[in-house]
């Protein structure tokens, strides 16, 4: 199985993340009060809100509970407790396969005759399954995210079928026993501590800002709708009118078709709005590109006259000294200096020029973890090549224009991909510190590094070929460096880091970038 | 055989157009006169018909193409040596194109600005310069 970026890339926890612990405590809470308060003291509105609906089984509160404390010690970063969490979730698993076999024959177990299988139980065998692919494979997320599913979705139409239709509608559906807590208790756990998990980073894509996020983010919960309000249209239509079940069905169907295709032509509307923005962002980064290419073709031309004057005033001081013309050699010396005076200001200028390409940036408030998944996600086949891994140590939220400041971590990824070691695997480090009013950013890594005379010029279009190490910089870090610069901040490469390269950037906190009132 | 007597060198940098002088200075034998603005070079031109202009491609306002192609245009077949910073091919291409008699990199060393001026001088005196 091909590798996605979420398989190398270490994001930090997030606010929404360590809320999973807080779901999964109250989830287990919820379990334990049912079987303590609601079976030890009677006290029936535990095990079941509504009288007559089917009550939570003090059995399946126990599993409930276990799951929710597998799901806590999941979370938690230790190899230790992952390998308990697996260890319950597999302990789970097996008890309850153990008691659906043993108890086939049983009455009350085989009430649900259709099928000789309880749906509480498959549930908590799949919660812990999931459970188990999270902890032992998490790079196959997609299939406890599909297991999660399989388990909620049931749970959901459980609920608002008790709900809608007063009591249980199916007599002999493999769901009957499933009552009201405990489906409850199933779809959130299955919805928020599996589907959420960090490990998986289904919340991550469903959060990012890019056009994946932004889709599922309007989509799902209008997917999730969708049969919910076919199903209960037909259903109180049919239950009104007496319709047999196979006006049921094709009502229902015909609603799920109208609907789906509703949203499919929204979303896709949407998406070529969309689309037409990232192509006109695309196009602005281009131009800009291109002007920092003429630039930095302009600059080596430019250059090149003081320094070839240095050279051709030496030879001339060198025949005045020979032929012992103070005079001369003085007028020479004086024009050496004169032309080496020039360069200075020949590059202070040059870079105000290139500094132009950037007069059109859009602020917006953007998460470090976003823009580095973004960055690594353009060089996702070189990461992969490399073994790499990247990881986001502190979350930030910076205020930058997201795809500029984008192109500066593909940047400074790709940087690090070049001059990495061959004897160990590439591990890139990002964080985010803030210092008063500005974000102090570093991306270091464990590769080459620079060579100290190099690391004064690196972001100098004009360093290229000075650098020996790796491939090469190329225009990539003065392209860091015009991003930046144009939001206000300051780039440089740690000179004093010694176990890689580290490059270290600031920005504003409240950013108020100079170009933004030229442009 | 015409004998080429003299030479007007435009550059806007004075101390290309110093190494550019010492040069066919060195080499002897031409009148050699330098110019750093290129509409007063233009007039120049005009007025005292050198045998030869040696142009720099990159000057502000009007440019080593520019020249070129108001001297073409007014007729003036008077030969213009380009010379330049950069040998870019598509400003080799254009500076041809736009009928420029040759083309050169500004040297880097003494020696090859004087080797360079005296291959200019020598070719040029060579057969009969074209009449303004």
């Amino acid at each position: 199985m091909r590798r996605t970026v979420d398989t190398y890339l270490h994001l930090p926890r997030r606010h929404y993340f360590s809320a999973i612990e807080l779901h999964a405590v109250a989830i287990g809470s919820i379990a334990a009060a049912v079987l303590i308060v609601g079976y030890g003291f009677n006290f029936e509105p535990l095990q079941t809100l509504i009288p007559g609906f089917p009550a939570m089984r003090p059995r399946t509160a126990g599993f409930i509970m276990a799951l929710s404390l597998s799901c806590l010690l999941s979370l938690r970063d230790s190899q230790r407790s992952r390998i308990a969490s697996s260890v319950l979730a597999a302990g789970v698993v097996v008890y309850v396969i153990y008691l659906l076999v043993a108890n086939i024959d049983n009455p009350e177990w085989a009430s649900a005759r259709l099928l000789a299988i309880q749906g509480t139980a498959i549930s908590v065998v799949l919660g812990g399954v999931a459970l188990l692919i999270i902890n032992l494979a998490p790079r196959y997320g997609i299939v406890a995210g599909v297991i999660a599913m399989t388990a909620a979705a049931p749970a959901l139409f459980r609920i608002v079928g008790l709900l809608l239709f007063w009591g249980a509608p199916l007599e002999r559906g493999p769901l009957n026993s499933m009552g009201l807590h405990t489906a409850f208790l199933i779809l959130w756990f299955m919805t928020v501590c599996i589907l959420m998990h960090p490990r998986l980073a289904f919340a991550h894509s469903v959060r990012q800002a890019s056009l994946r996020g932004r889709v599922l983010r309007r989509g799902l919960p209008i997917i999730i709708l969708v049969p919910m309000i076919a199903s209960a249209t037909s259903l109180s239509l049919s239950l009104m009118f007496g319709w047999a079940s196979e006006v049921l069905f094709a009502l229902n169907g015909a609603i799920s078709v109208i609907l789906g295709a509703l949203l499919i032509w929204w979303l896709s509307s949407l998406i070529e709005v969309w689309q037409k923005e990232a192509n006109e962002q695309a196009a602005r980064l281009s131009r800009a590109n291109e002007a920092l290419e003429q630039y930095a073709s302009s600059a080596a031309h430019d250059l090149k006259a003081p320094a070839r004057h240095v050279m051709l005033y030496g030879e001339l001081l060198e025949e005045a000294l020979a032929k012992g013309d103070t005079d001369t050699a003085k007028k020479h010396a004086r024009s050496i200096r004169e032309s080496a005076a020039e360069m200075p200001d020949m590059i202070d200028g040059l870079l105000d020029y290139s500094r132009s390409a950037f007069t059109r940036i859009t602020l917006s408030e953007q998460l470090l973890s976003e823009l580095v998944q973004a960055g690594a996600a353009q060089n996702a086949a070189d990461l992969e090549v490399a073994g790499a891994s990247v990881t986001v140590l502190h979350e930030a939220r910076l205020r930058c224009d997201s795809t500029l400041m984008t192109t500066v971590f593909q940047n400074l990824i790709a940087n690090a991909i070049k001059n990495r070691r061959g004897d160990k695997p590439l591990a890139i480090r990002i964080d985010a510190v803030r210092e008063g009013d500005i974000w102090k950013v570093s991306v270091e890594d464990n590769g080459v590094g620079f060579d100290p005379d190099f690391a004064a010029v690196a972001f100098n279009p004009l360093a290229r070929g000075v650098h020996t190490a790796g491939e090469g910089s190329g225009i990539g870090l003065s392209t860091c460096r015009n991003i930046v610069q144009s939001h206000g901040g300051e780039i440089r490469v740690n000179p004093a880091y010694r176990n890689g390269a580290r490059i270290e950037f600031t920005l504003p906190a409240e950013a108020k970038p100079a170009e933004l009132k030229d442009g | 055989m015409a004998k080429l007597a003299s030479v007007l060198i435009i550059d806007d940098n004075p101390r290309c157009l110093e190494f550019m002088t010492l040069a066919f200075t060195a080499h002897g034998g031409v009148e050699v006169t330098g110019e750093m603005k290129p509409v007063a070079a233009l007039d120049r031109i005009r007025a005292e018909k050198p045998d030869l202009v040696v142009l720099d491609v990159k000057m502000p306002d009007l440019d080593g193409f520019g020249v070129l192609a108001l001297l073409r245009g007014e007729g003036n077949c008077v030969p213009v040596v380009m010379c330049s910073g950069s040998a870019l091919q598509k400003d080799v291409d254009r500076a041809y194109a736009g009928g420029c008699s040759g083309y050169v990199e500004k040297p880097a060393t003494l020696e090859d600005y004087r080797a360079m001026a005296g291959a200019i001088v020598d070719y040029w005196s060579r057969g009969e310069l074209p009449k303004h």
